[in-house]
């Protein structure tokens, strides 16, 4: 990979600060612990079902697409047909939150399986444009807009937040390094700025 | 020096050296490797290919066969760079190549003394036989002899990557036409890449001495760049090659940094990008043809518009004394247009009997002498370096002589058509144009301008306007067709000319592959005259330039053979890339430790604290063993672990296990149809092993499924099959079962799993689970899965299950609390002198019980060969059942699995062995099966071994030869039932 990389050991985190040439920033990607995460998955059958239990119980929108719904803390994006991953904006039983939905749904914990990356900056798109097969312009990936697809092969699903150019990207935990490397590599040329978000 | 009084488009306030074979010159901003050397008049640059032949510089652009050079030295050494595309900077290092000693005196040009035995079809005539005198003799002979420079020898220290781009139009090409384009289609709005290979835009109009909207020709291109600069929607991309189309987007080579000496700090030396466009359109302009003549491969004999740019756009003249040579009327031009630049221009040779009378004019009001129907027949140079010196001359049937160190020739202009082919559009022939226009194109793809056989410039630029509003126009943006700026035509006339019959000496068609006019004879007489045979034979077209110069003569002579038409004779079509791409650009940053992603543990940082030395098993990293002081080999550590956990306790990390979370009422239903054995029945609380086959009755997979809830299991799978286990129960729900009421979820990411193995590992359980929670034989029995706490309230999931034959557990905890989980075992079982061991021991362990993995799961075992027949249930039906009871599957000859011991325990193992009836010859015919695993057992004190074998289970106790040449082990072994230790599986139940 790119200079800055070849001193960095492929087993560990890169260490927080500035890649890239002195006094530049265009990028920064903070990396942190998603508080509290679920996969849900709509019985056979029960897609209608579970669509109005979330708008009933949950105030939440579930839209059976590539989309970012958010309802009171709560933020699903849809990753395949009848599938969400689900985001709590705060620690505490997820599961137990969704639990008006289980006869609908099938709920998974996964909290631990993901890290999460948010990505912003300038040359935000510049940097994905290195890795993301899909076209993030505004008018193609507007905000809210989601997509479940593979970086620098790694399986990553991720979504605009509305703003300027925001992305939130959730990461196999396995991968992390992995995918810090691909952003180390690709944002090092516009400066970026590696923050892990306690 | 060669410089013009007038500067051209380069910078002569901006000075930069170089060298060349080592000695120094210098040059200007602006300038490329080529027309610096021209302005130093240095004429001589390589060798040919076959023949060693002196070679100049033919052309200015991307389509130079000859002037191939060593580019920067050490290991960003890059052979074969085009002279004629590098662009110039301070302190570039080039050396020529193929040369040896040096350029001007080679010893291997007595090739060309042997020439007449090294034409087309000699290698495969020549080196038939023996057969290896090919590898030994000619092979390594020829390699030393032809040659396209030398690659760098140590790793290339730049570093490439690839990008992604999106526009709804792709102007490939920023001459004329694409400029038009560009500025219609972005100023309606359109998103717009401007692709384009030179680092100056503008195409022929920094080349040309033309006026457009009252601007030269270059002014206009700088205006037009300007414009398309300012606009947002519009992206410039130039020194970007766009090399080949491909399904629904476009590949692309952005040379970020070929044009400094080093990149700069973090900046890739190239980028490839896949740009996506809705719409395509290509303005690739046009390349100009040589004339095939004897002696028309010799230094100073070029191209004529390429003199032309060297003249208007970089200020040099190619000569002292020019002389043209041509059937069109654009060589008139350039010569008009390098006279008026300065340059000598003694004499037009022009096939024709007769030009425009305008054209004659002008030819006379500049001095320039005029010889129609003439043509060149042969050439004299130099006798170091063989520069060009003179011209014979054939007008009618006298014959003649003149003096010039430079031939400006032109054949015609060949349409940059070869993106159109990359979908398999052929070209077809224009007779009137004398050349080949491009056919069907690819989807979304349309052409304007020269590449199109456009020549005059005010067609081009209306051609280019009108392309790019109605591409804008059809992705629904209001476009309108730009006003076209006024300019003067440019003439074009042309008579059809090929190849001068008669002329002195080698008349080369492709001088880059050193073809010549004879090659395609031998060609003709020996039957290879359909061209793609034609190509092959001769290698015509072969080389790295593709044939940029050559490929249309080469056809036109054979056309000329046969008495075929053009058309009728056809012509080869292009593939990509339309350029040469590195390879380091199509890898990017993924190389060396980053060809693919590493997976890392939840327990990684926790081993490598304890020195544990890691092993790649596919993506991830896992612990191989963990090395004290003092162990100095594998074994002894690998031995000390597994005596360790057979003694006492171990831990181990199998969180790379494939975890699966099954919910539903159907999951029973859906299990009994993917595994061999029935789940359906499972109790809640238990785990149950199972073996899953393809539909091909083979086994896919083997693993534990538990049962957490009545309607909820969690399966695991092998590491190296998690996702392809994952993918087929996806698939068997969504086209086999959908009426089957299951959902998937992976959580092979959530959960860290760590497995404690030994008689004490309950002690150490005991220790880290909450207080209440019973891990007793009656509270978690064999084969038990139950939900509790650890580590004073960690969820958790605790599985009875041993793959090592002892007591053991695993313990699944959300994947962050994995490493304090190791550590809370560490010292849990600190007083039991807790182990922990690494996937070789495991593996020496699974050997010893006779558990099967990966070496024996190798896609071609089926339930019955790996002993599992009987858990095969014949109650339901499942994947692979019909298929598994074919005869072959079925055949009790089948390799099966047994395991395997050394009559003389002092013999190692190897696996890979093959196994023979003891006395039978040591060949395939006799083959008996094959060794799959072997592990030094330290329970038993030698070797063992697993393995597939012939009828095995009926053959324990019998002893074979255990076969293996590639390491030179051959001694005999004895078959044994595949259980070294606890063969009753006491160990586990206690």
């Amino acid at each position: 990979m790119t200079a800055a990389l070849d001193i960095l050991p492929v087993t560990q985190m890169p260490a927080d600060g500035p890649y890239g040439p002195a006094g530049t920033h265009g990028v920064t990607a903070r990396l942190f612990d998603p508080p509290a995460l679920a996969t849900l998955a709509a019985r056979r059958g029960g897609g209608i079902a579970l669509a109005a239990a979330a708008r009933v119980e949950l105030g939440l929108d579930l839209a059976d697409a590539p989309r970012l719904s958010r309802a009171d803390g709560l933020s699903a994006i849809g990753t395949a047909p009848g599938r969400w991953l689900l985001l709590a904006g705060t620690e505490g039983d997820l599961a137990a939150r969704l639990a008006p939905l289980a006869p609908h749904a099938a709920i998974t914990e996964q909290t631990d399986a993901y890290v999460g990356v948010e990505i912003d900056g300038p040359h935000a798109r510049d940097l994905l444009a290195k890795g993301v097969s899909l076209d993030l312009d505004p008018a193609a990936f507007p905000p809210g807009a989601a997509a479940t697809t593979n970086v620098a092969h790694v399986n990553v699903s991720f979504w605009r937040e509305p703003g300027e150019d925001r992305f939130v990207f959730l990461v196999a935990r396995s991968y992390r390094v992995a995918f810090a490397r691909f952003l180390v590599a690709s944002g090092a040329e516009y400066g970026l700025e590696l923050v892990h978000r306690g | 020096m060669s410089r013009l009084p007038s500067s051209g488009l380069v910078d002569r306030s901006r000075r930069l050296n170089f060298r060349f074979d080592g000695k120094s010159y210098h040059g200007f901003s602006g300038d490329t490797l080529a027309s610096a050397l021209l302005a130093n008049q240095v004429r001589l640059v390589g060798r040919s290919f076959k023949y060693h032949r002196p070679r100049g510089i033919l052309s200015a652009g991307p389509e130079e066969p000859n002037a191939l050079v060593e580019l920067r030295s050490g290991s960003r050494r890059e052979p074969n760079t085009r002279a004629t595309v590098a662009e110039l900077y301070d302190g570039l290092d080039a050396a020529s190549q193929n040369r040896w000693p040096s350029l001007a005196l080679d010893a291997l040009s007595l090739n060309g003394l042997v020439a007449p035995f090294l034409g087309a079809g000699f290698y495969y005539k020549t080196f038939m036989w023996p057969a290896t005198f090919w590898e030994s003799v000619y092979e390594p002979a020829i390699r030393r002899a032809a040659g396209l420079g030398r690659a760098a020898t140590s790793a290339d220290p730049d570093h490439y990557e690839k990008a992604f781009a999106f526009c709804d139009v792709l102007v490939i090409g920023a001459g004329p036409a694409g400029l038009m384009a560009a500025l219609a289609a972005g100023r309606a709005g359109a998103r717009v890449i401007l692709a384009d290979e030179d680092f100056l835009a503008g195409g022929r109009l920094n080349s040309e001495a033309v006026t457009v909207g009252g601007e030269p020709g270059h002014v206009f291109a700088a205006q037009a760049m300007a414009e398309l600069a300012s606009l947002p929607n519009v992206r410039i991309m130039t020194r970007t090659t766009v090399f080949g189309v491909y399904d629904d987007e476009y590949g692309a080579v952005e040379r970020v940094s070929d044009h400094l000496p080093t990149p700069a700090p973090f900046q890739p030396r190239q980028r490839l990008w896949k740009i996506a466009a809705r719409r395509a359109i290509l303005c690739a302009g046009a390349t100009e043809r040589p004339i095939v003549f004897g002696g028309n491969d010799r230094p100073g004999v070029m191209l004529a518009g390429s003199s032309r740019s060297y003249a208007n756009r970089y200020g040099v003249a190619t000569g002292k004394s020019v002389a043209c040579f041509t059937n069109n009327d654009s060589a008139w031009s350039s010569a008009f247009e390098m006279k008026a630049a300065g340059v000598n221009v003694t004499t037009l040779i022009d096939i024709r009997r007769e030009v425009a009378p305008a054209l004659a004019a002008r030819a006379k009001a500049l001095g320039i002498a005029v010889l129609t129907d003439t043509q060149v027949t042969g050439t004299s140079g130099q006798p170091i370096g063989g520069a060009l010196t003179g011209l014979s001359l054939r007008t009618g049937g006298r014959s003649d002589r003149l003096a010039a160190d430079t031939l400006a020739m032109s054949g015609g202009w060949s349409p940059s058509l070869h993106l159109t082919c990359h979908h398999g559009g052929k070209p077809v022939w224009n007779e009137g144009l004398a050349a080949f226009v491009p056919g069907r194109t690819p989807p979304g793809l349309s052409v304007a301008g020269a590449a199109r056989g456009t020549y005059g410039l005010g067609d081009i630029l209306a051609e280019g306007a009108r392309q790019g509003t109605d591409a804008a126009s059809a992705l629904g943006f209001a476009a309108a067709l730009p006003d076209l700026p006024a300019t003067e035509d440019t003439p074009a006339g042309i008579a059809a000319f090929w190849h001068v019959q008669g002329s002195k000496g080698p008349a080369f068609v492709d001088q880059q592959n050193d073809v010549t006019a004879k090659d395609l004879g031998i060609a003709y007489k020996e039957g290879f005259r359909a061209v793609e045979l034609m190509k092959r034979y001769t290698t015509l077209g072969m080389a790295t330039d593709q044939g940029r110069t050559s490929n249309v003569n080469g056809l036109a002579i054979m056309a000329e053979l046969t008495g075929a038409s053009i058309m009728e004779t056809g012509t080869t079509i292009f593939r990509p890339p339309y350029t040469p791409v590195s390879l380091g650009v199509l890898g990017g940053h993924h190389r060396a430790k980053d060809f693919r992603p590493t997976r890392l543990t939840p327990t990684h940082q926790w081993a490598a604290s304890l020195g544990a030395v890691f092993v790649e098993t596919g993506p991830w990293l896992r612990a191989q063993y963990f090395p004290k002081a003092g162990e100095t080999d594998w074994l002894t550590t690998v031995n000390r672990e597994v005596k360790a956990v057979r003694a006492s306790v171990g831990l181990i990390d199998v969180s790379t296990f494939g975890k699966i979370d099954l919910q539903g009422p159907d999951v029973g239903a859906f299990l009994d149809r993917v595994y061999i054995n029935t789940f359906s029945t499972l109790a809640v609380g238990k785990a149950r092993y199972g073996v899953m086959l393809r539909e091909d009755g083979l086994v896919m997979d083997d693993g534990t499924t538990a049962r957490l809830a009545p309607e909820h299991y969690v399966m695991t799978t092998t590491t190296a099959n998690a996702a392809k286990v994952f993918q087929h129960l996806e698939f068997c729900l969504q086209v086999l079962w959908p009426e089957l009421d299951v959902t998937l979820a992976s959580v092979s990411e959530q959960w860290a799993q760590i497995a404690i193995a030994g008689p004490r590992s309950r002690d150490v359980l005991a220790r880290v689970v909450d207080a209440g929670v019973d891990v007793s034989n009656e509270g978690l029995p064999f084969m038990g899965a139950i939900e509790r706490t650890v580590m004073g309230g960690v969820k958790a999931r605790l599985f009875r299950l041993s793959f090592s034959g002892e007591l053991g557990y695993e313990i699944a905890v959300p994947a962050r609390q994995g490493e304090a989980l190791a550590r809370a075992l560490m010292a849990a079982g600190e007083e039991f002198g807790i182990t922990p061991y690494g996937i070789e021991a495991l593996g020496v362990m699974r050997i010893e019980k006779g558990h099967v993995s990966g070496n024996e799961l190798s896609g071609q075992t089926s339930a019955g060969d790996l002993g599992f027949g009987k858990m095969a249930s014949t109650k339901k039906d499942y994947i692979g059942r019909v298929m598994a009871a074919r005869p072959g599957i079925a055949d009790p000859e089948r390799l099966s699995f047994v395991g395997f011991k050394p009559v003389d325990p002092g013999q190692r193992l190897r696996a890979g062995a093959h196994f023979l009836t003891i006395g039978a010859p040591a060949d395939m015919a006799h083959d008996q099966g094959y060794m799959t695993s072997v592990a030094h057992s330290p329970h038993l004190g030698h070797w063992i071994g697993l393995g597939l074998l012939k009828n095995g289970p009926a053959r324990i106790g019998e002893r074979v030869r255990a076969y293996d040449p590639v390491r030179g082990g051959d001694f005999e072994v004895e078959v044994c039932a595949p259980a070294f230790i606890d063969p009753n599986g006491e160990r586990l139940r206690g």
